[in-house]
């Protein structure tokens, strides 16, 4: 027995050590870098908490850090609103029963979802061209001229037009999250409202919303995680800097920015103030998923 | 007369489905809002770029498939291709090899810390990867794996192990027992339980994990944005990215572009849209 216990650890080792270096002891690195002035390369000096400090009372660096932190808490709350409004409805059209194609809406609803951010982010770039794009175009055509903007160049608008085109691409994973917690809630309950005589509506409201807690968190919960990190679409559609003057500068932006530099600012504000950055970000991101998985587990419904 | 009687036909069957045919409408018009940004790109991309000037909404004169040969040649996507085929291959194969094997390691061997190890593994669910880019970019410049496709795998594969081990280990959990005693009787050992036995029985685990994987590793820019820098060792996003930078409002070429590194995913997609559906909801903390 002994042997095979041996060998039964022999085979976890490979995924342990993958894990452990490229994970693990980057994540308790960027604690120690933190604390350090380091550019990359050269010695590393101790300074403290000189980082954390500089980051919160520097006036260049703590403005864009609130910026980009206010942007990234919009988008999360703007795409949670979407993904209670559109993907719950459109959830529930999706669950209607004996509805024939079903398989088939569902693979093009999350067909968004799965594809590459920067391809996708670029279409609609085009598409949003205030010069030749099709949008304004189309918007003309139909006799809405006055709506057609400079989307993504206009200072008001560039953030909520990223918003719309990221609850675009985030709208599949939404509406089958949803979808699979409707589907799930057995058949009997429905039919017990209705034989003490509901509504379609009132069963809706009365008995499947509140089964629907649990599904509702978790989806906040990834939805939270998600739009925190969120880096390739905004990358794709407003650059590194968040254009037009920041007004998309979103954490994970702020973030590179920050440890690695643009073309105009080539070092940025060094390594060591990078990993602070990311030390402050990965301790909200922890507590507020720890608060989240403690009230979903409060939640948890019995059939 | 007829014509009348049809109608009055279809307003009864209206009248009778009109709740059905309604629920479709919704769900079709919802389809062609998700669709319509690929089908404008495709559109646009058969387009000169005089006639993408003239107006967004007008059809191609001809069928300019030239725009896809020349964003393909002037893009380098060639290279490109090749280079996200071996990093994604290679992190797919890794990933789904270590982290079956510590997946079944930690489901059915009981052993001091087991449940330990177990909640080590997922605990790197809790954060978005990319905050960890830092000391990844240090620790693979000191092992010169910087500017490396197998470092940029390794990476990946790291990265992808506490969601598929979280996935397999919960497969292998609900294997019957009896079907590893019998091979134990058999004399088989650990290894040859897991590989002969065990593993053909989570087939749809693999399936999920390699979609999972193929996804992230095949979108994503971030962590090549980082960690290549040669041109001849960039990523097809990396390269798409690099393309657009350089011919910037030629949207003729850079639409084909986008489109060439769509076409591979949206292929597998019509083949295992099912897979990718449960693997991508379940992996959606990423």
């Amino acid at each position: 027995m002994k042997t095979r216990r041996k060998s039964a650890l022999l085979l976890l080792l490979p995924g342990f050590i993958f894990y452990s270096m490229f994970v693990v002891y980057p994540y308790v690195n960027s604690i120690c870098y933190s604390f350090t002035d380091w550019m990359g390369v050269g010695p590393k000096k101790f300074i403290g908490f000189s980082n954390y400090m500089k980051l919160f009372t520097d006036p260049l660096l703590s403005k864009e850090f609130w910026r980009a932190f206010s942007h990234s808490t919009i988008i999360f709350g703007a795409s949670t609103i979407f993904a209670v409004i559109l993907g719950l409805a459109l959830a529930f059209l999706l669950a209607a029963p004996r509805l024939k194609g079903r398989g088939f809406f569902r693979a093009l609803y999350f067909l968004p979802y799965i594809l590459p951010p920067v391809a996708y982010g670029f279409v609609w770039r085009y598409i949003l061209n205030p010069r030749i794009g099709s949008l304004n175009e189309i918007l003309k055509s139909i006799g809405l001229a006055a709506w057609a903007q400079p989307w993504l160049g206009s200072i008001e608008l560039a953030l909520p037009t990223v918003i719309g085109v990221w609850c675009m691409k985030q709208a599949g994973l939404y509406i089958l999250f949803f979808e699979a917690g409707i589907l799930s809630i057995p058949n009997i309950l429905r039919d017990a409202a209705l034989v003490d005589g509901c509504t379609r509506w009132q069963q809706i409201w009365y008995v499947e919303l509140p089964l629907l807690k649990p599904t509702f968190i978790t989806l906040v919960m990834f939805n939270f995680i998600n739009s925190f990190g969120a880096f390739d679409l905004l990358f794709a559609l407003t650059g590194i800097e968040g254009r037009p003057l920041g007004t998309t500068d979103v954490l994970a932006t702020f973030f590179y920015r920050t440890a690695f530099g643009t073309t105009t600012h080539p070092f940025g504000w060094g390594l060591g103030m990078g990993a602070a950055v990311a030390c402050v970000v990965a301790l909200f991101l922890v507590s507020v998923s720890f608060v989240f998985i403690v009230i979903r587990q409060r939640s948890y419904v019995e059939y | 007369m007829l014509s009348t009687n049809v109608l009055r036909q279809f307003l009864h069957w209206l009248e009778r489905r009109h709740k059905r045919v309604f629920l479709y409408i919704l769900l079709i018009a919802y389809g062609l809002i998700t669709l319509y940004p690929l089908l404008q790109g495709v559109f646009t991309s058969f387009k000169s770029l005089n006639e993408i000037y003239q107006g967004a909404l007008t059809p191609p004169s001809t069928m300019h498939w030239h725009n896809y040969v020349e964003a393909w040649t002037r893009g380098g996507f060639g290279v490109c291709f090749w280079n996200t085929i071996i990093v994604t291959v290679l992190s797919v194969a890794g990933t789904i090899f270590f982290s079956s094997m510590a997946g079944y390691v930690l489901a059915r061997h009981v052993f001091w810390g087991d449940n330990a190890l177990l909640m080590y593994f997922l605990a790197g669910l809790m954060l978005p990867y990319r905050l960890a880019i830092i000391p990844l970019f240090v620790l693979l410049r000191d092992l010169r794996l910087l500017d490396n496709l197998f470092g940029l795998a390794c990476a990946y594969i790291g990265s992808s192990i506490p969601f598929s081990v979280f996935i397999f280990s919960n497969y292998f959990r609900y294997l019957p027992k009896e079907i590893e005693e019998a091979a134990i009787i058999d004399g088989a050992s650990v290894f040859r339980i897991y590989l002969q036995v065990l593993l053909p029985l989570v087939r749809p685990a693999l399936a999920t994990v390699a979609t999972v994987v193929f996804v992230w590793v095949w979108n994503d820019v971030f962590l090549p944005l980082v960690l290549i820098q040669s041109p001849e060792k960039r990523t097809l996003m990396l390269g798409l990215n690099a393309f657009f930078g350089r011919y910037l409002n030629e949207w003729n070429l850079i639409l084909a572009g986008a489109n060439i590194t769509l076409i591979p995913v949206i292929f597998f997609y019509i083949f295992a849209s099912r897979q990718f559906i449960e693997g991508l909801v379940l992996g959606a903390r990423r």
